[in-house]
């Protein structure tokens, strides 16, 4: 009789074990409300799901590098380290993405949001997920055991801000954009269907302050995607303190401008040797004619709202924005090899060797 | 029954464990912890500007704020001199002078002069900022210009 009650337990074990695949807990396996999936391991990050009224949305992040100590001496109420978060929708979707630093901390969400761009959801299922989203973002800050504060701080600042159907501003804008967009004619429907109008936020905050004078702004920016709906969000947080969070104000934004096919969105890319989108040279403050720093950052990201992705190198001024991400100057070793962006920028009257924010293009 | 109930309980038990650990390895994943220094973050921490400040922040505590905020400069533009760059401040008062115009601050804002005080109360100094003619009398930094548009 033992055995018999043992044998098929384990038998059952064995076959969940077997079949186990790294997935998000499907619906069914979840209660009404906040589901903690994974907080055991803070040095990795947290999941979890908030289930109402028979949907669900995902809250994920991952902690990333240290922060430099310059933004850690001026936020210390923020997260020592950067740290990405998302949302990600019933069908896998993600749909907001914030990035700390320079890449994600797993590279697989860069795919994910490629894939968010290429299948957008319905526009009442994306308009509910972002509601969903805000009250999970609500629950987890409040539930979060103190181990998990970094988490819990980024969750309750999506909180705080409202979901697009209910923010003013987005919706204010969202009308705007409808108001021009082009109507279909007799020869075709070419209303821009599947194609996708981008925004740009910019957000900053003074840094580096002492005896009340601050020698440098933080800058970062947000980036949405409207096809006819908001769709999806990226924030890129620059390694400071995140666009539309605490201590940051907004400056202004940038739009595309036309409806354009095949998007990407990649926010700053690059490394010190490695190029995603521009820049070759060493991160600084203060870009010292050769150096970037997070505002060039956030000039390549709004950029990337007007081109409609990173590109691919070279001349990025396709767009004729005085935004020429190319810089020949000191600091190439004469070659007139191309090392950096946003130093050369000439609507920016100065921007090579300051300190400042970027204008939006 | 002892033993059947003993063997019960323990099977029980060994089936939470076990659920436990599938639920886990179902939904967790590998957790691969990411510590790796940030390329960027790290550039900002060597940066003149970082060491500049790292300089006033470890600059020794005076005899009054107002002195230990004078010291941090002098530590401030001894750093920038040894690293052969240029000081984040444009323009800094003689000693006696700084120290008058300082001292004629009010207590809080005194506080506020001295740097390791004012990062751990950011919003408490901000609140205090002294007159712009007040801070021009002491120091004045480099200045952080502001975009404009192309006309």
């Amino acid at each position: 009789m033992k055995r018999l009650l043992i044998v098929p337990f384990l038998a059952a074990a064995v076959g969940c074990t077997s079949s186990a695949t790294d997935t998000r807990p499907p619906i069914s396996e979840l209660k009404p409300g906040l589901n903690m999936i994974d907080i055991g391991d803070p040095s990795w990050g947290v999941a979890a799901a908030y289930v109402k009224d028979g949907h669900v949305v995902y809250l994920e992040q991952r902690l990333g590098a240290l922060k430099p100590k310059a933004y850690r001496d001026e936020s210390p109420e923020q997260p020592a380290n950067e740290i990405d978060m998302r949302f990600v929708d019933e069908t896998g979707k993600t749909f907001f993405v914030q990035r700390g630093g320079d890449t994600f901390v797993d590279q697989s969400w860069n795919d994910d949001i490629t894939m968010s761009l290429k299948n957008p959801a319905p526009d009442d299922q994306r308009e509910r997920d972002f509601v969903l989203a805000r009250e999970a973002a609500g629950l987890f800050a409040h539930a979060a055991p103190p181990e998990l504060k970094p988490y819990a701080f980024h969750a309750e600042q999506y909180a705080e801000r409202p979901a697009p159907s209910e923010d003013p501003e987005m919706i204010k804008k969202r009308d705007s954009i409808e108001a021009s967009r082009p109507t279909d004619t007799e020869y075709g429907n070419y209303g821009f269907g599947g194609a996708w109008w981008f925004e740009g936020d910019l957000y900053s905050k003074n840094t580096g302050c002492a005896f009340w004078v601050c020698l440098a702004k933080h800058s970062g920016v947000a980036l949405w995607a409207y096809q006819t709906s908001w769709q999806l969000a990226v924030l890129a947080c620059n390694h400071g303190n995140c666009p539309g969070g605490s201590g940051m104000s907004y400056n202004c934004y940038s739009t595309s401008g036309v409806w354009r096919n095949d998007v990407t969105i990649s926010v700053e890319t690059n490394g010190n040797t490695s190029i995603g989108g521009g820049c070759l040279t060493g991160y600084s403050w203060n870009s010292g004619g050769y150096n970037h720093l997070c505002n060039d950052d956030s000039a390549y990201e709004l950029w990337q709202v007007k081109n409609g992705g990173p590109g691919n190198g070279g001349s990025y001024d396709t767009n004729g924005d005085g935004y020429s991400f190319i810089y020949t100057g000191a600091g190439t070793g004469g070659d007139g090899g191309w090392v950096n962006y946003a130093c050369t920028c000439a609507y920016n009257n100065g921007c090579n060797n300051d300190w400042s924010r970027p204008i939006c293009p | 029954m002892n033993r059947k109930l003993i063997a019960g309980g323990a099977l029980v038990a060994a089936g939470v464990v076990v659920f436990g650990v599938v639920m886990m390895r179902r939904h967790r994943g590998p957790h691969h912890a990411h510590h790796d220094v940030s390329p960027h973050g790290n550039g900002i921490d060597q940066s003149d500007p970082s060491v500049s400040f790292e300089a006033m922040l470890n600059a020794p505590e005076a005899a009054t704020p107002c002195e230990t905020a004078f010291g941090a400069i002098e530590a401030e533009q001894n750093t920038a001199k040894l690293r052969g760059t240029k000081s984040i401040f444009q323009w800094v008062a003689p000693k006696s002078d700084f120290l008058a115009a300082c001292q004629a601050l009010s207590a809080d804002q005194q506080r506020c002069m001295a740097p390791r005080y004012r990062k751990d109360h950011a919003d408490e100094c901000m609140r205090v900022r002294p007159a712009e003619d007040q801070l021009k009398k002491m120091v004045v930094g480099v200045p952080v210009p502001e975009p404009s548009v192309p006309q």
